[in-house]
Order: C-alpha cells, then sequence, then structure tokens
C-alpha cells in the first residue's frame, strides 16, 4: 500500500490531544438531591459489571481514535497494488451507421443506437476506481469522442453525444483505431456495441486472432449485439444521369430490395418538390431486389423524392432523395457575315440561346475575353462562318469553311491546312453512326464550293470526297472542333432535311460530353464545391455585372436535413463540407460576408448574409444494400455474448479514500448514539 | 430560612387556615366538640364493663345488684373521657429543605399548622415536636384556639438541618412523652436506615400513627440527563454519576418500590398513610385527609 500524500500521516499526532483531553477529567455539574440512597442502589446495580465499564470508558477513547485514524487515512489517499494492476483500460467503440436507427421496441420508439448508448452507460456505471474509457464512435469512420478518462460524468456526456447517423456500417476503421489504441495499455478491453449486420472477413479474422507476442498484452474483446433480424424494405439507388439517347433529357435510377424473409407488397411514391407526382405499386418475394428508370420527365430544376409507402423497423431507407437539374439553354454564338440558313436552322431549336455576331464586333467585344484561355468561355458553342478568329480559346467550335487565310496568320491553335479550291465535290463516305450524323443522308448533295483540307492528326473525318475530307472534328482535353470545308450558301444542303438535323446534332455532340454537374453524395461523403462553378452555375452574369471587390470574403450557408444549418466562411476556391451524416437534401448558397464588427451594430455578430442566390441542392442518400439487411451477420454469431451487458455494480467503483470518510462517518454516527444511549461515558 | 418561614403563614394562608376549619366541621357534622372516648377506664357515667374485684378497689364502684343476685364482689367500669393529645412530629432535617419554589419543610410547616388549627379549635391538645439526627425540640401541649399563634410561632423557628434519624428520634419522643395519642408524622422518610425502625418505635408504645409522607416531584421523576456530581443536602456526600434514560427509568422503579413497600408496611399495622407532592396545594391535602377519616375518628 502506497499513499499519494504520505505527509498527510503526521496527521497521526492529533491523537495526542485526542488522548489529553480523553485524560483529563470531565467537568460535571453539580446537582444537589435530597438523598442519595436511591441513586447509590441504582449504581450499586449498575456496577456490577466493574470491568465491563472500564472497557465501555476505554472504547470511546478507541472509537475516537479509530475515527481519526480513518480521516487521516482518507487524507494521505492510500493507494493498492491490487486495485492498480487490475485497473483496465476500456475502449467502446458504439456503431452509429444508419441500422442502428432500427427501432427495436415498436411503442417505445427505441433504436438499436439508444439501446448501445444505454449499454455503455451501465458500462460506465460498472466503472471501478483507476478504471480508465474510451469512446469510439463508428460508421465508416471512428471518431475519438473523449480520451482515456476516468470521470464518469464526461463519458456519460460524450455516450450522450453520439448521434444517430445514416451512414454505412464499417467497424474495421474503429476496431483498428482502438486495436492501436489498446496495446498501449497494461490490461486493456473492446467492447463493441453494434448490430453486427455487416461486418467484413478483414475484421471477422482480426477479432478471432489471439495476440501473438508473449510481452503485449492481451486484449479482451467483448461483442454486444444490439437488436435482432427484422424485416425491412429499402431504397438502396436513387440518382439521376443524362440521358443517353437525349442529351437534354435525364434519367433516374430507383432500386429497391426486400430484405425481408416474407414477400412484401408496397408502394413507392415520387414526390416532385414535396408534390406527389408517380405512385408505383412494388411486390417483392424475399430477398429480390428491383430496379426502374425513369425519364420524360416533364418537369426540371427540382427536388425528386422516392418515398416507400411502408412500415418496417428501419425508416431511414424508405425515403431517397435526387436533384433534378434544370435544362439550362445552350448559349450559341454564330460569327457570320450573314447567312440566314444557319440563323434560321439555330433558332428552331428551342434548347438554344442564340447570338449572332459580325467577326468585328466578335474581335471588339467577345474576344478579349474568349480567347483567353484561362477566362471561361461564356458561350458553350461558337460557330465561325466563312471566319476564322485570330485566337481560339478553350471550348466547342463549329468552322463553316473558314478562309484560307486563317492558316496564314500563323495561328498555332488551326491545326489543319486549308489548300486550294475543289469544284462540287461529291461526298462518297460518311460516319453514319456518329451523334453529328445520326439519321442524315448526304447522298447527292449539291456543293458549288469547298476547298482541300488536310485534318489534325488528331482529328477525325466523318465525311469526304474523293479528293479531301469534307467534314472532320478535332477532340482535344479543352477544345472540341467541327470543320466542315463546303460553302454551305454555294449548296443545296441547307434545303434538305438533313441540314437542321445536324446542325442539332452538332449541338447536341458538343453538349454529350459535358457531364451534369452530378449533385448526389452518399452519406457520410464529403462535399466538394468549387466556389467558381457555383458562381457561374448560379448566377453566371453576377460574374460580370458584380461591383464587389473580388477579394471580398465569401460565406457557405448550407442548409440540411431538419432545417439544420451551417454557416462556413469560403478562405479557398473550393468548399469542403463533411457533415453529410444524415441522408436528404442540403442547400448550399454562397454569399459575401460582411463582417459586423465593422458595422455600427453594437453585436459582435461574425457574419451575416449580404445577398443570398438560389443556391445549389445536393442530395444525399443512403444507398447501400447492405445495410438495408438489418438482421445480424451469421458469421459473427460465434464472437457474441449471448447479450451480456456489462456493467452493473462495481466493487471499489470509488477511491479507497472516500470508503475511508465513509466509514469514519459511519463511526461517528455509531459513537454519538452509544454515547447518547450512555453505552459509553 | 426566614424568607420561607415568613411567607409559610401569611396573610393568604391564615384565611386558608379558618376556611379549612369551616370545611371540617361540615365533614365532622353530628360528632361531638373536644370529646374523644378514650380506652382508659374512669370514672364518667357511661357504663364499660365489670370486673372482679381485688384488694383496694374503691367501695363505691362495687355492683352491689350483681353481689345480691352472683354472690360475687364485681366492680362497675365506667369509660373515662378524656382530651384528646395529638403530637405533631415535624421532620426537620435538611433533605427537608430540598425543593424548588416550595421546599418540602415549608409545606410541612403549613401541613402541621393547619391540622393543629383545627385541633385547637376542636379543643384537642396539640404537640409539636421537631426532630433530627441531633434531636428533638418540642413545643408543650397547647389546648385551645387561642393558642395558635404559639404554635405558628413555634413553626417559624422550625430550620431544615442535620440528618434524617427517625429511630432516634422516635426514641427520644417517646421517652419524653407519657400520654398516647394520635402522632401525626411529617416527612419525607429519607432515612438511609430505612423507616420502618422509627415507625417500630411508634407503635410500639401504642401512639395512634397518621403517615403525611412529602416529596418533591423532582425526587420521584428526576429530569437529570449527563454527567453530574450529586450531592446529598444532608451529608454533602457527593456520588460521580454519568446517567442516562434507562437509569432514570430503573430510578422511578426504585423510587416506586420505596412507596409500595411504604404502603404495605402501613397498612400492615394499620398505620394512616398519606403521600403528596408538594406541587399539590396543602389545603387539597387537608381535605383528603379528613375525607380518609383517619386523623379524626
Amino acid at each position: 500500500m502506497n499513499f499519494l500524500s504520505p505527509i498527510s500521516l503526521f496527521l497521526f499526532g492529533l491523537a495526542i490531544p485526542i488522548i489529553a483531553l480523553y485524560i483529563l477529567k470531565l467537568r460535571r455539574r453539580r446537582e444537589p438531591v435530597s438523598t442519595l440512597m436511591f441513586w447509590e442502589e441504582l449504581f450499586r446495580e449498575r456496577q456490577t459489571t466493574s470491568l465491563f465499564q472500564r472497557l465501555k470508558h476505554l472504547l470511546s477513547l478507541l472509537l475516537q481514535l479509530l475515527f481519526l485514524a480513518l480521516l487521516v487515512l482518507a487524507i494521505a489517499r492510500p493507494q493498492f497494488a491490487f486495485i492498480t494492476k487490475s485497473a483496465r483500460q476500456l475502449v467502446l467503440i458504439i456503431d452509429q451507421s444508419a441500422s442502428m436507427n432500427t427501432i427495436e421496441e415498436e411503442g417505445e420508439g427505441l433504436t438499436r443506437l439508444a439501446s448501445a448508448k444505454e449499454s455503455a452507460l451501465r458500462t460506465v456505471d460498472g466503472l471501478r476506481f483507476m478504471d480508465e474509457m474510451t469512446v469510439i464512435s463508428s460508421h465508416t469512420q471512428p471518431v475519438i469522442h473523449i480520451p482515456f478518462t476516468n470521470h464518469q460524468k464526461s463519458l456519460r456526456e460524450a455516450i450522450n453525444a453520439i448521434q444517430p447517423t445514416d451512414i454505412s456500417t464499417n467497424l474495421e476503421p474503429a476496431y483498428d483505431l482502438a486495436d492501436a489504441i489498446a496495446e498501449t495499455k497494461p490490461n486493456p478491453e473492446i467492447v463493441i456495441f453494434s448490430d453486427f449486420q455487416s461486418i467484413s472477413e478483414a475484421l471477422l479474422a482480426k477479432l478471432n486472432s489471439k495476440t501473438e507476442a508473449d510481452e503485449a498484452p492481451e486484449i479482451k474483446r467483448r461483442l454486444i449485439q444490439i437488436g435482432e433480424a427484422k424485416d425491412n424494405v429499402g431504397i438502396t439507388q436513387f440518382r439521376v444521369r443524362k440521358s443517353l439517347v437525349n442529351a437534354f433529357d435525364y434519367q433516374t435510377l430507383l432500386r429497391v430490395v426486400n430484405a425481408s424473409e416474407t414477400e412484401r407488397k408496397f408502394n413507392v411514391e415520387l414526390y416532385f418538390d414535396e408534390n406527389l407526382f408517380d405512385v408505383r405499386p412494388y411486390n417483392l418475394a424475399p430477398g429480390e431486389s428491383k430496379s426502374e428508370i425513369f425519364s420524360n420527365f416533364a418537369f426540371e430544376g427540382g427536388k425528386l423524392k422516392a418515398v416507400l409507402d411502408v412500415q418496417d423497423a428501419l425508416p431511414t431507407d424508405n425515403t431517397a432523395y435526387a436533384t433534378l437539374p434544370k435544362r439550362d439553354l445552350i448559349p450559341v454564338l454564330l460569327v457570320t457575315a450573314g447567312n440566314p440558313f444557319l440563323q434560321k436552322a439555330l433558332a428552331v431549336d428551342e434548347q438554344i440561346k442564340l447570338t449572332v455576331l459580325t467577326s468585328t464586333e466578335y474581335e471588339t467585344d467577345v474576344l478579349p475575353v474568349s480567347g483567353n484561355s484561362q477566362e471561361k468561355q461564356p458561350y458553350q458553342v461558337v460557330i465561325f462562318d466563312r471566319y476564322s478568329p485570330p485566337t481560339l480559346g478553350d471550348g466547342n467550335y463549329m468552322f463553316i469553311y473558314p478562309p484560307a487565310a486563317s492558316s496564314e496568320t500563323g495561328n498555332p491553335e488551326l491545326k489543319w491546312n486549308i489548300g486550294g479550291a475543289l469544284e462540287t465535290p461529291i461526298i462518297t463516305d460518311w460516319e453514319r453512326t456518329h451523334p453529328i450524323l445520326q439519321h442524315v443522308h448526304l447522298e447527292n448533295v449539291q456543293i458549288g464550293t469547298a476547298y482541300q483540307v488536310t485534318p489534325p492528326s488528331t482529328a477525325q473525318v466523318l465525311a469526304r470526297s474523293f479528293e479531301s475530307p469534307v467534314l472532320f472534328i478535332d477532340v482535344t482535353p479543352n477544345r472540341k472542333i467541327v470543320f466542315a470545308a463546303i460553302n454551305i450558301l454555294e449548296s443545296d444542303l441547307p434545303l434538305r432535311i438533313a441540314f437542321p438535323v445536324i446542325i442539332a446534332n452538332t449541338i447536341q455532340w458538343f453538349q454529350q460530353r459535358s457531364e451534369i454537374q452530378e449533385h448526389h453524395l452518399r452519406t457520410g461523403e464529403v462535399l466538394k464545391q468549387r466556389i467558381e462553378s457555383v458562381d457561374a452555375t448560379i448566377q453566371p452574369e453576377l460574374e460580370t455585372e458584380t461591383d464587389s471587390p473580388p477579394d471580398t470574403p465569401k460565406l457557405a450557408k448550407i442548409t440540411g436535413p431538419g432545417d439544420k444549418t451551417w454557416e462556413i466562411p469560403i478562405e479557398r476556391d473550393e468548399l469542403l463540407f463533411d457533415q453529410t451524416q444524415r441522408a436528404g437534401f442540403y442547400e448550399l448558397k454562397i454569399s459575401e460576408a460582411v463582417d459586423a464588427t465593422t458595422e455600427d451594430a453594437p453585436a459582435p455578430a461574425a457574419s451575416e448574409l449580404t445577398e443570398e442566390d438560389s443556391g445549389t441542392v445536393w442530395s444525399v442518400n443512403l444507398a447501400d444494400e447492405t445495410e438495408s439487411h438489418i438482421g445480424p451477420d451469421p458469421a459473427v454469431e460465434d464472437l457474441l455474448e449471448a447479450s451480456v451487458t456489462p456493467g452493473g455494480t462495481a466493487i471499489l467503483r470509488y477511491p479507497p479514500w472516500v470508503y475511508l470518510v465513509f466509514l469514519a462517518v459511519g463511526l461517528s454516527v455509531v459513537e454519538w448514539f452509544l454515547y447518547q444511549r450512555r453505552r459509553i461515558d | 430560612m426566614m424568607n420561607d418561614t415568613q411567607s409559610a403563614f401569611d396573610s393568604e394562608f391564615l384565611k386558608k387556615l379558618e376556611y379549612l376549619y369551616i370545611v371540617s366541621k361540615k365533614i365532622f357534622a353530628g360528632r361531638i366538640k373536644a370529646e374523644r372516648r378514650s380506652t382508659r377506664r374512669g370514672v364518667s357515667v357511661e357504663f364499660a364493663d365489670y370486673r372482679n374485684y381485688t384488694p383496694g378497689d374503691d367501695f363505691r364502684y362495687i355492683d352491689w345488684n350483681a353481689f345480691a343476685r352472683l354472690d360475687e364482689l364485681l366492680l362497675k367500669l365506667y369509660e373515662e373521657r378524656e382530651d384528646l393529645h395529638i403530637y405533631f412530629l415535624v421532620d426537620a432535617s435538611q433533605s427537608m429543605t430540598y425543593g424548588g419554589e416550595l421546599p418540602k419543610l415549608i409545606y410541612a410547616k403549613r401541613v402541621a399548622a393547619a391540622l393543629a388549627y383545627i385541633g385547637l379549635s376542636n379543643l384537642d391538645r396539640i404537640s409539636i415536636t421537631s426532630f433530627n439526627n441531633t434531636g428533638v425540640n418540642r413545643l408543650p401541649t397547647e389546648r385551645g384556639k387561642g393558642k395558635i399563634f404559639t404554635v405558628l410561632d413555634f413553626l417559624d423557628q422550625i430550620n431544615g438541618t442535620g440528618e434524617t434519624d427517625l429511630e432516634n428520634a422516635f426514641h427520644n419522643f417517646v421517652h419524653t412523652t407519657k400520654r398516647r395519642g394520635l402522632v401525626v408524622l411529617i416527612s419525607d422518610l429519607f432515612d438511609p436506615s430505612g423507616f420502618t425502625q422509627g415507625l417500630n418505635v411508634l407503635k410500639f408504645q401504642k401512639h395512634e400513627l397518621f403517615v403525611i409522607h412529602i416529596i418533591d416531584q423532582k425526587e420521584a421523576a428526576p429530569d437529570l440527563l449527563g454527567d453530574y456530581h450529586l450531592v446529598d443536602v444532608e451529608t454533602d456526600e457527593l456520588r460521580q454519576v454519568t446517567i442516562n434514560e434507562n437509569h432514570l427509568k430503573r430510578y422511578q422503579a426504585l423510587f416506586q418500590q420505596y412507596c409500595d413497600d411504604m404502603d404495605l408496611y402501613c397498612t400492615q399495622r394499620e398505620i394512616s398513610l398519606v403521600r403528596t407532592t408538594t406541587e399539590s396545594p396543602f389545603e387539597e391535602l387537608i381535605l383528603r385527609i379528613f375525607r380518609m377519616g383517619g386523623f379524626v375518628s
């Protein structure tokens, strides 16, 4: 036994005054009585056991000395070796994945996570003196909520602070972290609270393994299963992509799985901006999954939501979210000296926002911006009709019979060579399967004027005559070019049906490779948003119209499920947001922040929004079929302890000095009682 | 002590005496005043008995009619009428001074004065004796209502000193008292050697005995708890005690046993006994005594 404060043992010297005071005779009150004969007789009876009287007298002194000894020992704070050696270091892993939201008791609405937290709190209650505990929560990534401590209040607060998530299960990183922590401790113990509905083979192997190194402490492992197998159906996929057949349309994939032991019939309700627009009946056999694709939406730019009209144990996967992008008009610039056929062909397409400029206007107004490859192209497609710009930025360009002189200016970006003129060439071959020439017949097209052209080595010829390529494309990482070597004003091509088809196909081809900006994440994934793209996507006109200085600090305000909001100051050109634990819509708004301390307002608010934009909506889904199977993994059954709840009562829950103080107080009560009853003098 | 004495017989007390006398007359209504049949045979008009003639008897009392019929000399005996002698024995030991507002001795003086006043009013002969271990102090026999102030003066002069020694005190009393009578003993009877020896002395002398046992409430049920030096007021003897609840219960049991023994003793020997505490008004005690009928019969 050691003492943390051995100097306190000098307090045993207080026994001296106690004994001295005890030796001193008690000052008794004088009380006259008329006769002593009754008192004499009374105490003659009582004094028959004089030895006992002396012992009683001594007992009082012994009780007081024992009281002093207990207090002094308590102040000296004794430490016992057997307590120190038996002290445990517990690492609690609490699974907070989506399946832990399963409601186990429907009446009380108690989820598996709540049950796990209750079990963990009981473990805290069972902590002994000198035991330490750390708490790790886990979904796909582990989070240490509190380092090793024996402060039970802090441990309880840490456990209670664990919130449910809609993230998939992956206990292995948490276990690896716990294992690494435990290896440094003398008497470690890892306790995992989980439903174990999904456990990897690697983790199973680790749980089955024994500590090989003799010098390393053996890590005790306890697996506490929470919950039991229950029926469930869930949405495992709900995602929007661009249509493969129509560049201006979207497709939505919906996948539903029945993870129950019985057949389930239910409806899937589809909402757009919270308005029901479709209901699909589903009838799934046990274990069956069904996928369905929706397209040809009559609406655009909003929130899609799929809801399973079913009551099951896990509500989390009964709802899925997606964002349907807005079909923005394609800004197209036509630089021409006048081409009514081309203008009409472009104007007929509703998806196109056409701007027509002359070459002079183009060089004056647009070229200073678009010619710089570092600047973002304001037009998605630029068509040069019998014109060749002196410089060429990144983007999509269509050259129609550009003048041969353009090659002589030495523009290195134009890598084709224009040769001599061709008289009435005949198109002999064309790529019928290429998107640009789909549904197009170029037989017998009368071409008045064309020229020979030598395409760059990276080009793909789509149509050729006997003499030379007539139509080719050149695709580089930053630039897509369609080159037509014919003067359409001197051909009958504009009069054919093929002409508007080619133009439409070309515009579509330009757009096809440009993926839609998918605002879709799985729960737990990091939301990454480039700030420039946000501005360009949301309000492209603000780029040129804003009067704010370029270095004005910006603020991202994100509104998540349940109207939970985050305000994140943007310090770089990319926003990273990792609080996507819950499934739902996350609306991101970028605004300029004004430091309130510079204003007259006395309140020192950190920032406030000055102007709000329309925002970008991200959809976050669980989208994990494994998580929808909420029954325990059979592989883990051998490792499970049959519902053994750790904790409960613990001996030596408090340090020894507490018990000594309690003993001293109890002793003083006994002494007081004995004195009051005159059992002792 | 002077203050105590003065307060014992104030004007209020004297009023109460007259009141008690009037009340006693009602209680004794129909009885002959100042007359008490004596057990002694003597000369009077009321025949009592016959006895054989012995030489030396007065011839005048021979019943000659009986001689004529029976041929035996028989003497006619008549009851002798005599005045009643009432002896008040007042305990004047130091223990009688014990008490709070009203010490037992004051209470005893008042009781003695009241009974003496009534006795004097009934033309009885009254004698008062105070006693302790040092001896006795005696007021000679007085008769007549007018002697009440002599009685009060004597009572005034009694101080509580010395120890209690009933046997010696009563031996002194009986040796100086030839005529038997009613002995009214007013005392706390706290004699370390016991009360029986003393009472036996009186009883053996064929005195009619009436005991008024005066106790203080704190003697019957003390409220002492804790550590004390108990001091005997008579002997100044010290006793170091630590008293708890159990001790108090046991004390009360012992005191009750003492009283019960006293009751049994008196009952067996036809001794009238009245026990009172100083908290009880003395006039109530007087009336209780009268109603008992043992004081004047």
